[in-house]
């Protein structure tokens, strides 16, 4: 396959999440229980659903639907999110729950497998989200739910501001979309959208370059600070940041996340 | 812990969505129409074209 720019970007997200597998899992798994909850919610999983967890990473999503159907799948290209996924499916005693290596552009699944498709903070890495969604649609059963939740660009930010910012900080990400964006690409792929609600989350700059796996004084972590303190007046990242108390110290900025629900007819 | 008949059941190569069979050593999961075999690897199927082998016959 003609598919090496694809293969250079797989590269990334591998390196990335294999570099921070220890601090992104355990920041996922702690903080971001609560939005998968949320989003487990919204795509109102029945006792008999097969769910998979694609892009599980550490298996933030497997891990809140897995209680409540009969299986879950989490699919991801980076084995050692696969293996932290797997072990704490393991400690929690969850055994309805298996994995598979795998790209979300070309699942390895039969169409019509599963009623809900998870997604979460994955759409921004890829290079043709489309082509991801076309196949979250092609493996979803009739009726079935996409479940689909990832950063958005908020008002005023610009994408090309707000991008800049993240490609510095992590050079596997690719776009973040705007919320119409997102809501195209779930049309483009004849899924009907049926919820969608928006979410603040503050968060502290310091920490969210830890877990990136840069600190202060490291190159990334000062040009990337360059770059959000210089929307600290027009906020043209869309990222709402906080002037530190004191020069130099750390500072909140806000991520804007987008929660969608939207069927196959 | 070897793949789950769950998982089995909704393999398929992700080229050619043929589903994929189990090899006769277990090692791996081959499709019957492109021949790639994907590897399984600690119990996890490897479901990506670069690691698979085509294999003859």
């Amino acid at each position: 396959m003609a598919d090496r720019p694809s293969n250079d970007q797989l590269n990334k997200i591998h390196d990335r999440f294999t570099r921070t597998a220890d601090a992104f899992a355990a920041y996922v798994l702690q903080k971001r229980g609560a939005d998968a909850d949320r989003l487990a919610d919204m795509a109102e999983p029945r006792a008999g659903d097969r769910v998979l967890d694609a892009a599980c990473g550490p298996g933030t999503y497997a891990l809140r639907f897995a209680p409540r159907v009969r299986s879950v799948v989490g699919l991801d290209y980076t084995p050692a999110m696969l293996s932290k996924a797997r072990s704490t499916a393991q400690k929690a005693g969850l055994d309805n729950v298996s994995f598979s290596r795998g790209d979300v552009t070309a699942i390895p699944f039969r169409s019509g497998s599963f009623n809900v498709v998870a997604c979460g903070f994955s759409i921004h890495h890829l290079l043709d989200p489309a082509a991801a969604v076309r196949e979250f649609a092609r493996i979803l059963a009739r009726g079935g739910r996409l479940a689909l939740m990832d950063i958005i660009v908020a008002e005023p930010g610009r994408p090309d501001v707000n991008n800049r910012i993240e490609k510095v900080r992590d050079n596997s990400h690719v776009h973040t979309h705007t919320q119409p964006e997102l809501l195209r690409l779930m049309e483009s792929a004849g899924l009907r959208l049926r919820a969608a609600e928006r979410v603040e989350s503050p968060r502290m700059f310091d920490h969210w370059m830890h877990v990136a796996g840069f600190e202060p004084g490291e190159p990334t972590y000062e040009e990337t600070r360059r770059l959000m303190e210089a929307t600290f007046e027009d906020d043209s990242a869309g990222f709402h940041p906080e002037r530190p108390a004191a020069p130099g110290g750390d500072f909140q900025y806000t991520q804007t996340i987008l929660y969608l629900i939207s069927e196959r007819n | 812990m070897a793949v789950s008949k769950e998982l089995l059941d909704i393999l398929v190569c992700p080229l050619c969505k043929t589903p994929v069979t189990l090899t006769p050593d277990s090692q791996g999961l081959k499709c019957g129409t492109c021949r790639r075999v994907y590897p399984i690897r600690d119990d996890i199927p490897v479901m990506l074209v670069d690691e698979a082998k085509i294999e003859g016959s």
